[in-house]
């Protein structure tokens, strides 16, 4: 296959659309021709970096937002002449804005429907059934994960997720870092070595620390060091938790 | 009317029975167990869930519910979302999620697969959580605990006893909690509600941080970058440190007793004329109210920003 | 210490526990109930879709006005709920009202606040997702300055995993269009990105 004809089918062979002797006819491409492998590494890099995007979190208030807006529109129908109503019905899209003023009467009724919205939510989570769990249940362990085989599975993921956030941590070590280079020019120099002196130590501390939990409180903890010392100039240490 | 069926409706709504229906392509698996505490009544309960959302709420009773819901493109995969519970005899409990391998090497990756637990508790139960990129969320509960996310949101209400909580990206959101704080994000904002007791202190890198109500007797608030708002109360003999390297400061207080402030900024406004103030080495230096009244002590800094104060008696 | 996986053990719950895969007809109940009002079925129903519909919105409109337009897309949901033929999955529905939704907001607010926003930049990325943390910020600001359609078109697809069909589904258009839509969406993100070097196939 030449050049020209393999590119503008990267895309469907990347998205696996393309099936027996057309597929491998790409790839077979791809193995000798540079050119092309870097085009579809590019493309592929793309749909990863894509795919890897994080997964955006509703904000926690806004089901309660969209009670209230319902809750609105509800009233704004019930206040509608019948006709209006029927005509609603046809289409039922066209939506009061919560933005138009309420009646005090409304307010008090949307307290009241608020109310038994919650109050049923608190009911609802009574389970069906209780079971008593023995006082001492047969011993069965979960299997204790197998060794990560490959990059992208969930299992390998998730061993990674430590690391992932001790790199995180360091890196806001770093840019405070770089703050504090600023910073002090105006310390004395002892307040300057009391500085550098203490950075080691909690850098130590960091190093020997077991991956996980342990080196991400020893990185939390030399954080707010550096954030002291930055906004405050504050280079005496302070403990400000007992260690949990 | 409509709106009467409405009410009428959710006056008479039945619990919806139906297991939680699915995206298209995805198989879910709902399930509830209830353990009830032989003895003594359960006191710690630790959660690790990396692979979804946590929400632990107290409630008056003595058993712990447990609801998972597991959702995964295909039944294989359902096979290897695990929960596993440990009881122990001291009343801690520790529950975690966790994935096998299969018996085929059929890979799945993080986004495809997900654990919620949703968690009731006695009132009195200490929680120690753990998410990764998945909502963390308590409320109702009196023993306090700690509660670290990566990169999800952590959310509060209503408890008492000692907080501590931290994210690394996880928008963090305390409301009316009672007793010591200690809150830390590194790159997102920290909002506080209605917080009283000994000690509260938070920090967010790059983030912001607002509260508000905060009645707390020992305040210490930093920032690198982020703007920082506070409107609370300071308590006799209380202190309050405010201080950012970018960030403007923007303080509200209520005071009952004297104060002496200590400010420091790009721009410095104290409000309300003071008794008296003065500029010394930087610092703009004021004491309100009568010295011989129990004193609280105030220092907001901004090293770039501006600081202002505003006092209510 | 004894140790029980929640499904190993013998738990007698009352409920079976039932494995569901999507069918049209589970949609339909759980229309049903929320058309009744039931305000557990459509507290799940919102729960169910509440990522999707933010995360679209939020990668369309940008993070100042996906909750606003996260919110108008369930109101309308709910709200349109009683129209809902049911000639295609709701998922395809509630995604198509969030397309809609969010490329209306972007055509109100007009193009002025789009490109270089500076709040967007400042979206850090979650660092146990993406292998290179920069690239994924990269991306997320590269998004944000193609034209909407390109951009809807690259969220359905590959940032949300739709599949070709649904994706011409929600967008309404047949499915070759929705391939050399994507296929133009995709050279051009790789025109702002510049090179981003990648994983060997």
């Amino acid at each position: 296959m030449k050049c020209e004809d393999v590119r503008p089918k990267l895309t469907a062979y990347l998205d696996g659309e393309l099936e027996g002797d057309r597929g491998s006819a790409v790839r077979g491409h791809l193995r000798s021709c540079e050119a092309c492998r870097t085009a579809s590494n590019d493309e592929a890099a793309l749909r990863d970096g894509l795919r890897a995007l994080p997964t955006l979190d509703a904000p926690s208030g806004m089901w309660a937002k969209i009670q209230t807006q319902l809750a609105v529109a509800e009233i704004a129908d019930s206040e509608k002449p019948s006709w209006r109503r029927a005509l609603a019905r046809w289409n039922p899209q066209h939506w009061v804005t919560p933005r138009l003023a309420l009646a005090s009467g409304a307010v008090a009724v949307i307290f009241c429907v608020w109310a038994w919205r919650y109050s049923q939510r608190e009911r609802e989570l009574a389970p069906q059934t209780a079971f008593h769990l023995p006082q001492l249940p047969a011993v069965v362990t979960p299997p204790a994960p197998a060794p990560v085989t490959s990059a992208d599975d969930v299992a390998s993921e998730l061993a990674a997720m430590p690391k992932t956030t001790s790199d995180s941590y360091a890196a806001a070590v770093a840019e405070l870092e770089q703050l504090a280079t600023g910073e002090r020019a105006a310390w004395s120099d002892s307040q300057q070595k009391q500085f550098d002196a203490k950075i080691a130590e909690l850098k130590h501390d960091i190093a020997t620390a077991d991956e996980g939990r342990p080196r991400h409180r020893a990185y939390r903890t030399l954080i707010r060091y550096l954030e002291r010392a930055t906004s405050r100039d504050e280079v005496a240490f302070a403990d400000t938790r007992a260690t949990p | 009317m409509k709106f009467v069926l409405l009410t009428l409706g959710l006056l008479a709504a039945p619990a919806f029975a139906e297991p939680t229906p699915a995206a298209k392509g995805e198989v879910v698996e709902r399930s509830r167990v209830e353990i009830n505490p032989a003895g003594h009544a359960f006191t710690n309960l630790a959660v690790d869930n990396p692979l979804g959302d946590v929400r632990v709420e107290g409630y008056d009773g003595n058993a712990v519910q447990i609801e998972t819901r597991k959702h995964a493109p295909d039944d294989d995969t359902l096979d290897r979302l695990r929960v596993s519970l440990v009881p122990a005899a001291d009343g801690s409990i520790r529950i975690a999620t966790l994935v096998d391998n299969g018996k085929e090497v059929k890979h799945v990756s993080r986004s495809q697969v997900r654990i919620d637990l949703v968690i009731r508790a006695p009132r009195k139960t200490r929680v120690d959580a753990a998410t990764s990129a998945g909502t963390l969320s308590i409320e109702n509960l009196d023993a306090g605990g700690e509660l670290d996310s990566a990169s999800g949101s952590i959310s509060v209400k209503n408890v008492a006893g000692e907080l501590l909580t931290h994210s690394v990206s996880g928008p963090t959101s305390l409301v009316q909690v009672f007793g010591s704080v200690d809150a830390a994000t590194i790159s997102s904002n920290v909002d506080l509600d209605s917080i009283n007791g000994e000690k509260l202190v938070a920090s967010a890198t790059k983030g912001r941080i607002a509260g508000r109500r905060v009645m707390s007797r020992d305040i210490e608030l930093t920032t690198t970058d982020g703007k920082i708002v506070l409107e609370g109360e300071i308590a006799l003999h209380g202190r309050l440190v405010v201080s950012s390297v970018h960030g403007d400061v923007d303080v509200r207080l209520r005071r009952h007793g004297a104060i002496n402030v200590r400010a420091r900024g790009g721009r410095v406004d104290l409000g309300q004329p003071a008794n008296l103030i003065e500029h010394t080495a930087g610092w703009t230096v004021a004491t309100l109210g009568r010295s011989s009244d129990p004193m609280a002590s105030i220092e907001l800094m901004s090293k770039y920003g501006a600081v202002s104060l505003a006092v209510i008696q | 210490m004894t140790e029980t996986a929640l499904d190993v053990a013998t738990p007698v719950l009352a409920e079976p526990r039932t494995r569901v895969s999507a069918t049209l007809s589970d949609d339909a109940q759980l229309i049903a109930a929320c058309r009744r009002g039931e305000a557990r079925a459509m507290e799940m129903l919102y729960h169910q879709f509440k990522r999707r519909v933010f995360g679209m919105a939020h990668r369309i409109v940008g993070p100042n006005d996906a909750e606003e337009v996260a919110q108008e897309v369930f109101v309308r949901v709910f709200r349109g709920l009683a129209a809902f033929r049911g000639d295609s999955a709701l998922s395809t529905w509630i995604y198509r009202l969030t397309v809609n939704a969010s490329l209306s907001h972007l055509a109100r607010r007009g193009r002025r606040q789009e490109v270089g926003d500076e709040t967007l930049a400042d979206v850090p990325a979650a660092p146990e997702v993406s292998r290179d943390p920069g690239l994924a910020a990269r991306i997320e600001r590269a998004l944000a300055e193609l034209p909407p359609g390109y951009r809807a078109i690259l969220v359905l697809h590959d940032v949300e995993g739709l599949s070709h069909e649904e994706c011409a589904a929600i967008l309404e258009c047949r499915v070759g269009t929705c391939k050399s839509q994507l296929h133009k969406a995709r050279a051009r993100m790789r025109e702002l990105l510049g090179p981003i070097g990648g994983t060997p196939q």
